[in-house]
């Protein structure tokens, strides 16, 4: 029996791409659809610094934002019915909420599995929450040296807050705490200096997003990496793995058959597919977009069963359609933001 | 009589699952995969992409390959490597003896040449892992744990992050110490590098035989490491050595990597390796060994050992390079072959030029560089071989990149080997212009 999960993980390691393509013709041919892996709420709009590159614009809180009562019912209780896929919980800044404690809670109450993206500055605050409820997996944003990373979030300190994030995270036995960094023209260069202090900050891992025209990012295009850049950190980051557990994440696209020196699993885009996105105001997004043109529909309207059962079908069928790529990151294609064949190179184009 | 029940009752199911398909069609409704049918409908994808694949093969067809994909394992075609060119012209010898090199290699010019190239012997290339025994005890070097890192890592990590020159009394030595202490069962191992590890703190004096001995003190227990592997090319390249004991450490390095590289690309096929490590405080029970190694890697690692290459020590931070005269010799692998004049090769970081007679070699931008009679050339020292013009353009270069040009920083990541000493030299004068950063991301790149 081994031998045999041995072999047909053989087979299906060296074709995912193409078993996930065929699997999403089969399903979408038997009217039948996947259940998301993922479901990321962004919890408020509301962030208590301007970073440049921020895909969600955050700032003020957004007019509408989904009450205690609304998250409970319409998001948890829907996930619940959806079969418990991992509740991710972003912002803005999630610590801003005043019920996230309540909520938080109430999902492991559930029995679902949580994750959060955070700036940092208030973990601390929350320690009991995190004593109680430890995420399984908590993503604290790190752009670069202390200089460099105060400079970009505009506050002074915040740099060293996210370190005492990272700590207080651990001592609070989260499993997976990840120092997450956006990679930027700006920052993309300083990597390396960047490297001892991710090493040394206690984090398990290292994830190197990269910028996505997106949310407040849109009005910095000029911060989109150059190719040469792009190159040399997967250069990098593919170095580094021998060293620390660093993954590019999936913002970068495919690598191909080149993905096993870049991260753990061979890339798929999720977005539609397995996983998607609640805005603040309960719009269902395929990923992390401020387009609401994207949207699929409103938790207050429509059930979220409903909507990920009958949406989303431009990432479900098969063709060469704007959205039926998963080799491709939905948000940068949608962008026009070929970073993938940059990234990787002309060989890589073959590969995928 | 059984089997007629059993026929039609798959017959009915089959049937109802059609009906049942057909209404949803004929309603446009869409149904939630149950987590029972969803492996059935992996299964038959993979079915799909497997009968797929079988077609397309017989019909000739490619399949997918990366950059990791298909390599060329070195040793085995440096014939395609040193394809000749046309439009070279020929270079009489000239004495550029000026150059120095940035390391405590480089005098060995003044010794002649005996005309056979000094291949060393690396005995035979077999995958070196030699039973399940053998792959479980790297395994449990080089995976992680659940919440810690592996051990191997852990250390190449240690080691990393002391900065070079680092006094004894820094911090990070004793992460190195306890990093090694882990690796309670190498006893052998843990001295042998517990005494480099002595010698780079009190500043003591190291051979190349030294690191050839760490390297056979790391394959002994067995531990395939890349990043342990690449610490000691970075240790070992400022070291005096004769070609063939350069040759000789490189070629074991190539291997190393290349075994690396194989149970990478296995473990991609097969699943990773998975370890528990045992935490309470009670013993654990007979036989706990909380490493779960998935069946069919050592056979998937041996079959990719042939065809593995040495990764980024194979492809990035090479130099290109044209033999303007004969008399040189490209040592790779293990192996010696003479270079004809005109023909190109991309010196890589794991190889040795030796030249039997003063000799020529160019480099499309930096122009030529020269070698005296029983010249030993590697990507660590090849910058000082370069005529003043060549050695200039690359300082011009060097000094733009440290001030934010992000062109000339492009520029140097094509002549890394000519460039890092320079570059070395440059960070190391202003380490917080503008640019620094960017270089110190490119030596990154060249040391690892
Ligand atoms: S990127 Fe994060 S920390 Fe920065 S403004 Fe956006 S939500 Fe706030
Ligand atoms: S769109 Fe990009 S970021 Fe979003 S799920 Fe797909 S790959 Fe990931």
């Amino acid at each position: 029996m081994l031998a045999g999960m041995g072999l047909l993980h053989r087979l299906y390691a060296r074709a995912a791409p193409e078993v996930w393509e065929t699997e999403t013709r089969l399903l979408h041919a038997l009217r039948l659809v996947r259940r998301p892996v993922a479901v990321q709420w962004i919890a408020t709009n509301m962030c208590d610094l301007r970073c440049p590159h921020c895909y969600s614009g955050a700032g003020k809180r957004a007019v509408g934002e989904l009450t205690t009562q609304e998250v409970l019912r319409l998001v948890v209780d829907e996930m619940v019915a959806l079969g418990k896929p991992t509740f991710v919980i972003a912002g803005g800044e999630l610590l801003l909420r005043q019920d996230i404690a309540e909520i938080v809670a109430y999902a492991r109450a559930q029995g679902l599995e949580w994750a959060m993206h955070t700036h940092g500055g208030h973990v601390p605050k929350f320690r009991a929450m995190f004593e109680r409820h430890p995420p399984t997996l908590a993503a604290i944003s790190l752009d670069g040296e202390q200089r460099q990373h105060d400079l970009f979030r505009g506050r002074r300190g915040s740099h060293a807050a996210a370190l005492a994030a990272i700590r207080t995270l651990k001592e609070c036995g989260c499993p997976e705490v990840v120092a997450g960094t956006t990679v930027t023209r700006d920052n993309a260069d300083r990597l390396a200096d960047l490297f001892p202090i991710v090493a040394a900050s206690g984090a398990d891992s290292w994830g190197l997003h990269l910028f996505a025209p997106e949310g407040r990012g849109a009005e910095h295009t000029a911060l989109c990496p150059t190719p040469e850049q792009l190159q040399r950190v997967a250069a990098f980051a593919r170095r580094k793995r021998e060293l620390f557990h660093v993954e590019l994440c999936n913002e970068w696209g495919s690598a191909g058959a080149d993905d096993r020196f870049y991260r753990d699993q061979p890339f798929l885009c999720g977005a539609g597919r397995i996983s998607c996105v609640i805005g603040a105001t309960g719009e269902v997004l395929p990923c992390t977009t401020t387009d609401l043109r994207e949207s699929e529909g409103n938790l207050r309207e429509r059930p979220l069963r409903d909507i990920w059962t009958r949406g989303f079908t431009r990432f479900r069928t098969a063709g060469p359609r704007e959205c039926s790529d998963g080799r491709e990151c939905w948000l940068q294609a949608r962008n026009g933001n070929p970073c993938r064949e940059q990234a990787f190179g002309a060989c890589r184009k073959e590969a995928v | 009589m059984k089997r007629w029940w059993v026929d039609l009752w798959a017959f009915a199911a089959a049937l109802a699952l059609a009906a049942a398909v057909l209404l949803r069609w004929r309603g446009g409704q869409v149904a939630l995969l149950s987590s029972t049918a969803a492996p059935a409908i992996r299964l038959l994808a993979l079915l799909v992409v497997f009968v797929q694949g079988c077609a397309d093969r017989l019909r000739g067809r490619e399949e997918p390959a990366g950059q990791g994909a298909a390599p060329r394992p070195a040793g085995q075609d440096e014939g395609q490597e040193m394809a000749e060119t046309t439009g070279l012209s020929q270079h009489g010898e000239k004495d550029l003896s000026d150059a120095t090199g940035p390391s405590e290699q480089g005098d060995e010019d003044s010794a002649m040449g005996t005309g056979s190239p000094p291949a060393p012997a690396l005995g035979p290339d077999v995958f070196p892992l030699a039973d399940e025994a053998a792959l479980n005890r790297w395994a449990r070097l080089v995976t992680d744990d659940a919440s810690l890192p592996a051990r191997a890592k852990q250390l190449a990590l240690a080691l990393l992050l002391v900065p070079e020159g680092a006094p004894a009394q820094d911090p990070g030595w004793s992460q190195v110490t306890a990093s090694l202490d882990a690796l309670t069962e190498a006893q052998v191992f843990r001295a042998r590098w517990q005494a480099h590890v002595e010698a780079r703190r009190t500043g003591g004096k190291e051979t190349i035989a030294d690191a050839l001995a760490l390297l056979a003190a790391m394959e002994a227990l067995p531990l395939y490491h890349a990043g342990l592997a690449g610490y000691l090319w970075r240790r070992a390249a400022p070291l005096p050595a004769s070609a063939t004991e350069r040759a000789e450490l490189l070629g074991r390095l190539e291997r190393h990597l290349r075994a690396c590289e194989a149970l990478r690309r296995a473990q991609f096929e097969t699943g990773p390796i998975e370890f528990t490590a045992w935490r309470s405080k009670a013993a654990p029970p007979a036989g706990y060994s909380g490493l779960r190694v998935p069946p069919g890697l050592l056979a998937a690692a041996r079959s990719h050992y042939p065809n593995s290459d040495a990764g980024t020590w194979a492809t990035q931070a090479t130099l290109d390079l044209a033999v303007a005269t004969p008399g040189v010799h490209l040592l790779r692998a293990g192996q010696a072959k003479p270079l004809q004049p005109g023909q190109r090769v991309t010196l890589r970081r794991l190889d040795v030029l030796w030249a039997e007679r003063p000799a020529t070699l160019r480099h499309d931008e930096l122009g030529d560089m020269s070698l005296g009679a029983g010249a030993v050339v590697t990507a660590w020292d090849v910058g000082a071989r370069f005529a003043a013009a060549g050695r200039e353009l690359v300082r011009e270069r060097v000094a733009a990149a440290r001030g934010g040009d992000a062109t000339a920083l492009k520029g140097l990541e094509a002549i890394l080997p000519a460039a890092h000493a320079e570059i070395r030299r440059a960070v190391a004068e202003q380490a917080q212009a503008a640019g620094s950063p960017g270089l110190r991301t490119l030596l990154e790149l060249f040391d690892m």
